[in-house]
């Protein structure tokens, strides 16, 4: 057990808000970014190690074009979120935690998204996606698949 | 005239559309200006907050008329705008329930049977308007506080009864009390914002709707503590959120509420850090080790945070809901808190949202000693499809299940305690006929397993034990020993666990086991299951038969047992004339 409060500097204290950053913008933690946070703030690599497998919101390896966030709060999962995630099985033929192997989506399961009312949701850059079912779930993906079928058509 | 069209902008809202209604609406009023010009017409179009009525999401409410459209979208922009003009109601877009209309929001039984106070500007202010809030009485809590010494502050608080809404239900004076006496020169004020408790999302609705509510609590708890620094710990899943509260504090930083010389009276400002999706990130020292940029593990109290938190400084740690209540005490007074309290040993009212299988999802207000039955039959129009409710999971992973009979229970902190649930942040969830209890049970456990830090062994070891238990039960080949065991394996996670995630991590389990014991029961192996296979023709003969009623099937389609219903009497098994019953 870590010893409490007074260890903890300041400059220390961002480095979840740095972690956050890098997540954000790169979509994904690597090692080597691991590394560097590791030597500019002094903190051992296997402390940022212990952070980033603590908190579901990192990535440590690199996620598909879409991610399609699955909310698994109560509400969505009595009215049946399981019904997209067969969907996005089905049609994408991921489970969660899994990428697709086109590079095209990555499944994930995600705690509460605060729009209980409107379950079950998901989230798909940034936008929720309310009441969803089997068949909603297929469409969207459907649509997104022929979008990027497109723009490499276009390339 | 002028009037005031307002569009929620809140998440739900947004999910559905609600910023390209927005857009329409300023659009079909500017290009009708001159007309309205001519008539002496004026429209202003608005943001605004939740109403809290997520089920008909989009909402717009046109004021001064008051009148509520629902399920809005962007093609009906330009018709609103015309009822505006013309002053007419558009009786197609009305909110309807049990076969009637509704015009105006406050008729609506949904809002005419709340207390709302907390809400009162949701739905009618613009969240990040400071007029608006300023307009509405905002900072006349804070400079009231100002004008009085510190400790009459703290001494009102404690009259008023105000209890902490994050669920542990502490007495706010009190926690206020012990960081003012606390020493130390610098003091810690954080507001717990992560919200993590899925079913509940009032505290996402508050700060997206009223986040000046929030500041100014926090300010009035500065000035009352002597804290310095503040902090809010929201949810990274809640961006708009953030957002909002941001910016409020960069408004609040320009107008000199925030900063080195707040009114002249005092040095307070505010960080905002994000979580970053930690369910145990909101007990209140693991939210402290999250500050500092560890691990979210909670730590081992005493020391209690107002002696060692943050950094090791004194610290107080708030509810949004809490700190939102303040301002409206010191400009109420205790009493009118007090009013609206259960009477006894809580004042004011409780936020609640209302989700599952009801027929009005939403974030309602509420008395505190309200029956759970008004809440959900009176103003959430009972359940969907017209199921039988089963009962209501409150207070998410750390609640427990509240059986239909015993809805008459008045909500309270020991009213619900006494039941073997909590109030917790105020999720309700109603379940139907349909859902099964031990599914339920698993999936808590498997959130709490994820969930767990890992750092005490009752609550590591625990709740996987709970669960595998629960699974074999549910597989049919658990034994009346292994529910014993369940249960005294409960008890001891209940009883050792380092924090509150593992201490209340079994209530789900034993307020299960007391309310729902036949479930489980019904489930122990001995007796066979029965499953309907592919030679069923759909004679209807065993449904006819079933004495619990747990076949279910169109005439001549496939039918179905419902294993949970199933007493595994086998007497479909004897009638069926088709061999289509199996026996395992």
């Amino acid at each position: 057990m870590e010893k409490e409060g007074d260890t903890a500097t300041a400059d220390e204290s961002r480095v979840l808000e740095m972690l956050q950053e890098i997540n954000k913008n790169e979509g994904y933690i690597s090692r080597e970014r691991l590394s560097s946070i590791s030597s500019k703030l002094g903190i051992p690599l296997s402390r940022l190690y212990g952070l980033v497998t603590f908190y579901n919101q990192f990535n440590l390896a690199v996620s598909g074009k879409y991610t399609i966030e699955v909310c698994e709060g109560t509400a969505c999962h009595i009215n049946k979120s399981s019904e997209i995630k067969r969907a996005v099985n089905d049609v994408a033929g991921i489970r969660v935690d899994e990428t697709s192997s086109d590079g095209l989506f990555t499944l994930r399961d995600v705690r509460c998204l605060g729009a209980c009312a409107l379950a079950p949701v998901l989230r798909l850059n940034k936008k929720i996606y309310s009441k969803m079912t089997y068949e909603k779930t297929k469409e969207l993906i459907l649509k997104l698949k022929k979008e990027a079928e497109a723009e490499v058509m276009q390339r | 005239m002028k009037h005031i069209i307002r569009v929620c902008t809140c998440t739900g809202c947004q999910a559905n559309g609600s910023l390209e209604i927005f857009e329409g609406l300023c659009r079909a009023a500017s290009e009708r200006k001159k007309e309205c010009e001519e008539k002496g017409v004026e429209i202003e179009v608005k943001e605004t907050g939740c109403i809290g009525l997520s089920e008909t999401v989009p909402n717009v409410l046109v004021d001064p008329s008051g009148i509520l459209y629902v399920n809005v979208n962007e093609n009906n922009a330009e018709k609103i705008v015309d009822s505006v003009i013309n002053n007419y109601v558009i009786d197609e877009m009305l909110f309807e329930i049990d076969g009637k209309k509704y015009g105006r929001l406050e008729d609506v039984p949904f809002f005419a049977l709340q207390d709302r106070v907390l809400l009162a500007r949701c739905g009618y202010t613009t969240p990040l308007s400071l007029s608006d809030y300023t307009w509405s009485g905002g900072f006349e809590g804070l400079k009231k506080a100002l004008d009085m010494p510190q400790d009459e502050v703290i001494e009102i608080l404690k009259n008023s009864k105000l209890r902490g809404r994050g669920g542990a239900g502490f007495l706010t004076g009190l926690k206020w009390g012990f960081l003012k006496n606390a020493k130390g020169d610098e003091k810690f004020l954080v507001c717990n914002a992560d919200e993590g408790d899925p079913g509940a999302f009032m505290d996402r609705s508050l700060l997206e709707s009223d986040p000046f509510a929030v500041l100014e609590g926090m300010l009035i708890g500065a000035y009352a503590t002597g804290a310095t620094r503040g902090f809010i710990y929201i949810r990274e899943e809640y961006p708009l959120a953030i957002d909002k509260i941001k910016t409020a504090i960069d408004i609040l930083r320009e107008n000199g509420y925030l900063g080195d010389n707040v009114l002249g009276r005092l040095s307070f400002d505010i960080e905002i850090r994000k979580g970053a999706g930690a369910f145990v990130c909101g007990e209140e020292t693991a939210l402290m080790n999250s500050v500092e940029g560890k691990r979210g593990q909670p730590r081992i109290k005493p020391p209690f945070p107002a002696e060692r938190g943050i950094f090791g400084k004194p610290t107080n740690i708030n509810n949004v809901k809490t700190y939102a209540f303040v301002p409206l005490i010191l400009r109420n007074g205790a009493e009118w808190f007090l009013e609206r309290g259960d009477g006894k040993s809580a004042g004011g009212t409780l936020l609640i949202c209302l989700t599952g299988k009801i027929r009005l999802n939403g974030v309602v207000e509420v008395k505190m000693g309200t029956p759970l039955r008004k809440v959900i039959y009176d103003i959430g129009g009972g359940l969907k499809s017209g199921k039988k409710l089963k009962g209501v999971q409150t207070g998410g992973p750390s609640g427990g299940c509240i059986p239909e009979p015993l809805i008459d229970t008045e909500i309270g902190y020991e009213t619900m305690q006494g039941l073997g649930s909590i109030i917790g942040s105020g999720g309700v969830i109603c379940i139907d006929e349909d859902d099964s209890i031990i599914d339920l049970c698993i999936f808590f456990l498997d959130f709490l397993e994820k969930e767990s830090c890992g750092q005490c062994t009752p609550c590591r070891e625990g709740i996987v034990q709970m669960k595998d238990l629960i699974i074999k039960i549910k597989e049919r080949k658990a034994t009346e020993q292994d529910i014993a065991t369940l249960e005294r394996l409960a008890v001891y996670v209940r009883d050792n666990s380092l924090c509150g995630l593992g201490q209340t991590s079994p209530n789900v389990v034993l307020s299960s086991l007391k309310y729902f014991r036949d479930e489980f029961e019904r489930k122990i192996s001995g007796k066979p299951v029965f499953k309907i296979n592919g030679k069923c023709t759909g004679c209807h003969l065993c449904l006819l038969k079933c004495p619990v009623k747990a076949i279910t099937g169109n005439p001549k389609e496939k039918h179905e047992i419902i294993q949970d219903k199933c007493i595994g009497c086998g007497i479909c098994y004897d009638v069926c004339k088709f061999k289509a019953i199996d026996k395992e």
